[in-house]
Formats: structure tokens, sequence, C-alpha cells
């Protein structure tokens, strides 16, 4: 009998304990708060100043290229939304976004898009049929940059506007809503970064890209959502609209982010998909990266897989938690995601042990999303 | 009750020390190298740190929890077992 009584209590500790000691900060991230936001900022501004200093060769293999361009990507984009979020910050934080996405536009940092496309260049051949989607992350960040420094590089801008201009061309001519990443490869989530390139383009050059928006946006609803698992299909052939792989979580997280840069009811209806698929356990949540009947291990995309939760799924899920109000949600995930990411601040700085600069710049776009979001009624172009 | 203290300890001290070299070893060596190549040591040394941190943080409150619980109740009963000792005690002085 005092074993049992003990171990009710060792139980009804735990599941007190543990929750409180890894969530005492996702509050402070819900309500915006400038000094753990900024924290996490100026450890990517030191990144990048780093980074320059210490220029090495171009990645040689896809998927470090890959990661390379959206560790800058996404320190633009998490710089940006602070921005937004802290006006005050602008004058001293826009140039840094610029430089992160000016980064990210690099001609090596694409290089393995470049190689894919057998020595094609995305920005040699904007007149092509060749969707180059992967380069819609840079154009975001791009966007980004050009709506908050007015210091934004005038030549830069004109192949930023070129290189929209050939999106929103190859977009209106796919009936899927689709263009490639790769040959003969597209996934919903680049397009969906595709999207979100040209509505933040839309704002900040002040353009009308409202046909090609909502053609998008319908397309998404018709064609990239799997009906059963109500989650984007990971990969499809960009002109049948076929399933390559599974409806997932990871790919539906980040559409739904991307998304909510172009229209808020896509990344509505993308988020309430997601968080169907939380897993939750003594005030833990994660997300599931494979929807009801199909299963895998992971990839580069979701990271592993453990238990039916992925990494990325439940990382990236934070975005739309915070961005649409799954409060609830996100503390439970912000819970798992500090367990494993295991923070720590020093000297003013605050990283992620776990996730190195590419983790560090996810977050801080991730647990900061909400002020880059499309007006309410869609796209701003439409109002 | 002392060997238990001790081992809260060690395994605090343990955390803290992993911690500390994980948290040098990301920043100056990183847990990839610039070209993109894993930094094994650096893993490594993260997959210690994270076992411990999950022990640390989901086992190690309840397990002090345990323990404690465990003693409050055995102290609870020797101390009524000596009050209805004493009790039985003093009834049975009149009787001798």
């Amino acid at each position: 009998m005092t074993r049992l009584v003990a171990l009710l209590c060792a139980v009804l500790v735990t599941r007190l304990v543990a929750p409180w000691w890894c969530g005492r900060d996702a509050d402070r991230w819900l309500a915006g708060d400038p000094a753990i936001g900024l924290e996490l900022g100026q450890q990517l501004v030191a990144f990048e100043a780093a980074d320059d200093r210490a220029r090495v060769s171009t990645p040689k293999d896809r998927f470090s290229g890959e990661w390379a361009l959206v560790t800058h990507q996404m320190t633009a984009l998490g710089l940006a939304q602070l921005c937004l979020a802290h006006p005050e910050q602008r004058a001293r934080l826009a140039p840094e976004v610029t430089r992160a996405a000016r980064k990210s536009f690099l001609a090596e940092m694409r290089g393995f898009g470049t190689r894919a496309w057998n020595g094609e260049d995305a920005m040699a051949s904007l007149e092509g049929s060749h969707g180059h989607a992967y380069l819609a992350y840079s154009a975001l960040a791009l966007g980004m940059a050009r709506l908050l420094d007015p210091a934004f590089p005038p030549g830069l801008a004109q192949q930023h506007d070129a290189l929209i201009a050939a999106y929103e061309r190859r977009l209106l001519a796919s009936p899927t809503g689709l263009i490639e990443t790769y040959p003969g490869e597209a996934y919903p989530t680049d397009v969906a970064a595709v999207a979100a390139a040209i509505a933040v383009h839309g704002r900040a050059a002040h353009a009308d890209h409202s046909r090609v928006l909502a053609h998008w946006a319908a397309r998404v609803l018709a064609v990239q959502i799997d009906p059963a698992t109500h989650l984007v299909i990971q990969r499809m052939g960009a002109r049948d609209g076929r399933a390559h792989d599974a409806p997932r979580g990871s790919g539906t997280a980040l559409a739904a982010y991307f998304a909510g840069f172009a229209d808020r009811r896509v990344a509505q209806v993308l988020a309430d998909g997601l968080f169907r698929h939380e897993s939750t356990f003594g005030g833990f949540g994660a997300i599931r990266e494979y929807g009801e009947g199909h299963s895998g291990w992971g990839d580069v995309d979701s990271g592993p897989v453990v238990l039916g939760v992925s990494v990325s799924a439940t990382g990236f899920a934070l975005a739309s938690a915070r961005a649409h109000g799954y409060r609830d949600a996100f503390v439970r995930i912000y819970r798992t995601t500090d367990l494993f990411g295991a923070p720590v601040t020093e000297g003013g700085r605050r990283r992620f042990l776990s996730g190195g600069p590419i983790g560090d710049a996810l977050l801080l776009a991730l647990l900061t999303s909400g002020p880059e979001l499309a007006p309410e009624n869609g796209s701003e172009e439409r109002q | 009750m002392k060997r238990a203290i001790g081992w809260v300890v060690a395994l605090g001290a343990a955390y803290a020390v992993v911690g500390w070299l994980f948290a040098r070893m990301t920043m100056t060596e990183g847990l990839v190298t610039p070209r993109g190549t894993p930094n094994l040591g650096v893993i490594a040394t993260g997959v210690a740190y994270l076992g411990l941190r999950l022990f640390v943080r989901l086992v190690v409150p309840g397990a002090v929890a345990f323990v404690v619980a465990g003693r409050v109740i055995a102290w609870r009963r020797a101390s009524v077992g000596r009050v209805h000792h004493g009790e039985r005690q003093e009834r049975k002085l009149p009787e001798a």
C-alpha cells in the first residue's frame, strides 16, 4: 500500500513538474515577448556575421545545399517577423534581413538546384517552363527584406521582379497549381513558398498578383490536399497531379506556414488538417508524420520518425499553432521542442543546442509566426 | 535516504557538466562541419546530454517524489504506531 501511494505521488509530480519545466517559455513566445525573440534573433545575427567571415566552399550535395539556403532564408523571415511585431527594431534589424536574404539568393546557394536541373541555373532560365520552385524560399526572403528595408538594393529588386514574374507565369500555366522543384518532382510545400513569395512581392512592390494567388489557392484545396487525411501530399507530378508520396505532416506544417503569407483561408484549412494529427502525452504534444493508412521511417524532409511523430512536422507546427490561435497545442508542442531542443541563453543570446544554426533559424521564424500573415480576406491585393 | 540524495546530486552534476560541455562544443565545432559533414564527437556528446536531460526532467522529479512519499508514509505509520503503543501502555497501567 505504501508503495502504491508513493507511486501515485511520483506519477502526479512527474505529470506536473515535467510539463511546467519544459514549458516555462511557451507563454513568452505566445505573447511575443520582445526579449526572448530578440535573444534568438541576436544569435542569428551573430551567426550571419560569423558566416560572412568564414565562407567556405559551396555545399556539394543537394541536402546540405538546401539546408544552407533554408538557414539564411529562415533567418531573414524570423528577423523580418520580429521587425513587423516590434517596429522599433526595424532600423536595426532590417539590414540584417537583407543580408540574410541576399545570401540565400547567391548563385552558390542554389548550386544544388542548378545541378539537379543538369546545369540550368534558375536565374538564367527565367523564360523557360522549368519550375525551379526551390528558389522561392530565397524569393520570399528577398520580398520580406524589400518590404522592410528602405535601402534594399535596386539591382536585387530587379532580379526579384523577374523571378516573381517567371513564377507567376509558370503557376498560371499549371492546371494542378504545381510547378516543379526538380525535374519531374513537384512539392506542394515548395509551391506554397512560391505563392508566399508572389504575395509578399505584391506587398513590397505594390503589384497585383490576385489572379495567380486565387488560382493557386483553388488548386491547393482541390488537388493537393488528401481528402482522407486532410494532409498535403508530400510530392506530386506537376502535370498530372498524381501523388508520388504519402500525405504527410512535415510538408503540411511547412506549407501552412508559407500559405499564411499568401492566403489566410488556405493556411487555416491546412492548420486544421495538421492539428488532427497531434499526438499528446503527459502535457507534451507532437505531430504524426503520416496520415491514417500510410507509414514510413521518415526522410530528409521529416527527420527521424519516432513512435509515428516527426521532428520536422512537430517543429513546423509551432508556426500555425501560434499564428492561428491553437494556444493549447502551441504550449504542448513547445514543451516537446524545449525538451529535445535544449535552449540555452548566454551573453544575451539564445540558441537551441541540438538544432544548430538551421534549428535556430527555423525556430526563430516558427516561434514568431503571425505578423507575416496575409490580411483577413485573403491576399492584400484582393482588398 | 542519503543514497537517494547522493544519486540526485550526482545526476544533477553530470547533467550540468555534460550540458556545459555540449554547449561549448556546439559553439566551437558545431554539430556539422561547414561542409555539412557530421561532427561525430559533438553528436555523441549531444546524445548523452539529451539522455541525461530526459532522465533529469522526466524521471528524477517522480523518483524523488516516490522516495519522499514512501518516507513520509513510513514515518507517519511509525508515529501513529508509537501513539497507539503509548495509548495501550497507558490503558494497561491501571490494570497493572
